[in-house]
């Protein structure tokens, strides 16, 4: 057997090698590929139910109707984030339920390093993905619209990619995505425990959503604006109506942001203090 | 300078002590037992040492360092904590790769670890269903992944069968024997007969003691040599007559002390009497420490038998 020469290169358990074996760890395990399969299965099973079953009143092409026909198609990626979320949530937290997080650290004892690089590595992975999901279920979406009516002869005029508003919806549908990651991924950093982190990002983002019925208008404008989903997804959005009170696309991808950073920055401040 | 040096070590979970102002060095080339019961802070130890906690004070350090402080950790220092700590849906090969990816060694380092615990036929097996030996020796294998000089074994026989048990021994031994140090916690003293050279003994995050196997055994052992011989009052009165405390325990069976296996020979021979066994008494590691920290330690009056 011959030995490979383990000492004598010169390395350093840095970033670059966190980030490596992040992704190694990432694709090998059946969770991931399975999460990931629902997470585009659902959204474009959603967007063809949504779209397909829709109709449109008939107007004409001089009179045009005000359905979003972008965020209409988009609407699938709502319910197939869940699973995204789902994955981050695991990706963290069981090193900790299995122990193998002690593991992790040994190999690599520059935690914040260690938790960058699993963030990196996970929001990227559903980064990418969502981008393509995104652009799949505006594809899917606009073809069954389409032949519901939803065409130039309806007021509808045909809506590609190239349209301004339609690429910034897609893309931008797929950087909530990322940022739905990093914030259950960041949440499942700070509880440490799976049920636990699980019901707290499906709680912030369905919780609101289900409030809404509850609030006074005033509040629940409020909330329907600010919440996860309702900031995040404004970047769907590419018509505006007189009664819309969502946040602006940008300033609600923005939020969205916010909401991804705060329980990650939380966990890189803890990680470094608290017992593996 | 010590491979790995522990000084002033205290760690407190809330109110509770599990580590008590240690202090102690472990040295390469030997394999250092690290003995204590269940509880006795053996576990904290360890993952202060590799810097898994936080110390309240005092520090350890590894080849001159903080563990946190090493640059790729894998190849300054192998640890066995928890064998089972793997994602059981990930196969055994992948598991041991991410870990080379961590400190950048080479994949085909991967295969040969294990080759050398023998595992390689279960390579693609994911870790879910793998028995608490073969868990062991991955744990093992990705201790070695980095082929290095210091190697930290929490319990590494803890429920094995007798094969795996003997395996550890051997290997434990061939790794001390190969310079490297070798510190495997135990909270059996004899598990670790015939393997440690050196002893660290806590109780209730203290040190009780730190001796060389050869240095229990001598303090401990009285000389006694049991001799049988069917001309027993005979044998008796010579070796009484040459200076020798001697014991009857049985009808052809006594024990002397006080002289040395080759001059009771010599003595029986020269008065023309018969002897059919004669042996020293060797003390167990057990009874060796038992009688060492007998009347020291307060800690033994509360919990007999630090060991059973």
């Amino acid at each position: 057997m011959s030995v490979t020469a383990v000492t004598g290169v010169v390395s350093r358990a840095g970033a670059l090698q966190a980030l490596r074996s992040e992704w190694v760890k990432l694709r090998t395990v059946r969770s991931t590929a399975w999460s990931l399969l629902v997470f585009v299965g659902i959204s474009i099973l959603f967007t063809s139910l949504l779209t397909s079953g829709s109709s449109t009143e008939g107007g004409s092409p001089g009179h045009g109707g005000d359905n979003d026909i972008v965020l209409d198609s988009l609407a699938g990626v709502w319910f197939g984030a869940i699973a995204a979320a789902v994955l981050a949530v695991l990706v963290i937290t069981s090193e900790y339920s299995t122990g193998m997080i002690r593991t992790t650290l040994l190999a690599n004892p520059r935690r914040r390093t260690v938790l960058a690089a699993k963030t990196v590595i996970v929001g990227g992975v559903v980064l990418v993905l969502g981008l393509a999901t995104s652009a799949a279920c505006f594809q899917i979406g606009q073809w069954f619209l389409r032949g519901n009516g939803f065409n130039y002869d309806g007021g509808y005029p045909a809506v590609t990619l190239a349209d301004h508003e339609a690429l910034r919806a897609v893309l931008g549908t797929g950087v909530y995505l990322g940022l739905l990651a990093v914030f259950a991924l960041g949440v499942g950093a700070v509880l440490r425990h799976t049920a636990g982190a699980i019901t707290v990002v499906l709680a912030a983002l369905l919780a609101p959503v289900i409030a809404l019925n509850f609030l006074p208008d005033s509040i629940a404008d409020w909330v329907e604006r600010y919440c996860l989903m309702g900031a995040g997804l404004a970047i769907q959005q590419t018509v505006v109506r007189d009664d819309s009170i969502a946040l602006s696309p940008e300033r609600g991808l923005l939020v969205a942001a916010v909401y991804a950073a705060v329980p990650l920055l939380v966990a890189l401040w803890l990680i470094g203090r608290r017992d593996a | 300078m010590s491979a790995i040096e522990i000084h002033g070590l205290t760690k407190r979970y809330g109110r509770t002590i599990a580590v008590d102002d240690l202090s102690f060095s472990v040295e390469s080339g030997r394999v250092t037992g690290f003995v204590g019961p269940n509880g006795a802070g053996k576990s904290t130890t360890m993952r202060l040492l590799l810097g898994l906690d936080a110390a309240d004070a005092g520090d350890a350090h590894v080849s001159g360092k903080r563990y946190r402080d090493l640059s790729a950790p894998l190849r300054e220092v192998g640890a066995l904590l928890d064998a089972g700590a793997t994602h059981p849906g990930r196969r055994a090969r992948n598991h041991l790769l991410w870990l080379a990816r961590s400190n950048r060694i080479p994949a085909a380092r991967v295969d040969e670890v294990l080759d050398l615990v023998g595992l390689a036929a279960v390579a693609r097996k994911r870790t879910g269903g793998f028995s608490l030996g073969m868990e062991q020796r991955l744990g093992i294998a990705a201790a070695m992944l980095g082929d290095p000089p210091v190697l930290v074994f929490d319990e590494p026989v803890n429920g094995l069968d007798p094969d795996g048990i003997r395996w550890i021994r051997t290997f434990l031994r061939s790794l001390a024997d190969e310079g490297r140090t070798v510190l495997v916690s135990s909270h059996l003293m004899s598990e670790l007969e015939g393997v440690a050279d050196e002893l660290v003994v806590i109780g209730r995050g203290r040190l009780i003691a730190q001796a060389s196997v050869a240095e229990l055994r001598s303090a401990s052992s009285d000389g006694r040599v049991h001799v049988r011989t069917p001309q027993l009052t005979e044998v008796m009165a010579a070796l009484a007559a040459a200076g020798g405390v001697v014991t009857s325990t049985g009808s052809d069976a006594l024990v002397v002390s006080g002289l040395e296996p080759d001059r009771i020979a010599q003595i029986v021979a020269e008065s023309g009497l018969r002897l059919d066994e004669l042996y020293r008494e060797r003390a167990s590691l057990e009874d060796a420490f038992i009688e060492l920290t007998r009347d020291a330690v307060e800690y033994a009056a509360e919990r007999p038998g630090v060991g059973s």
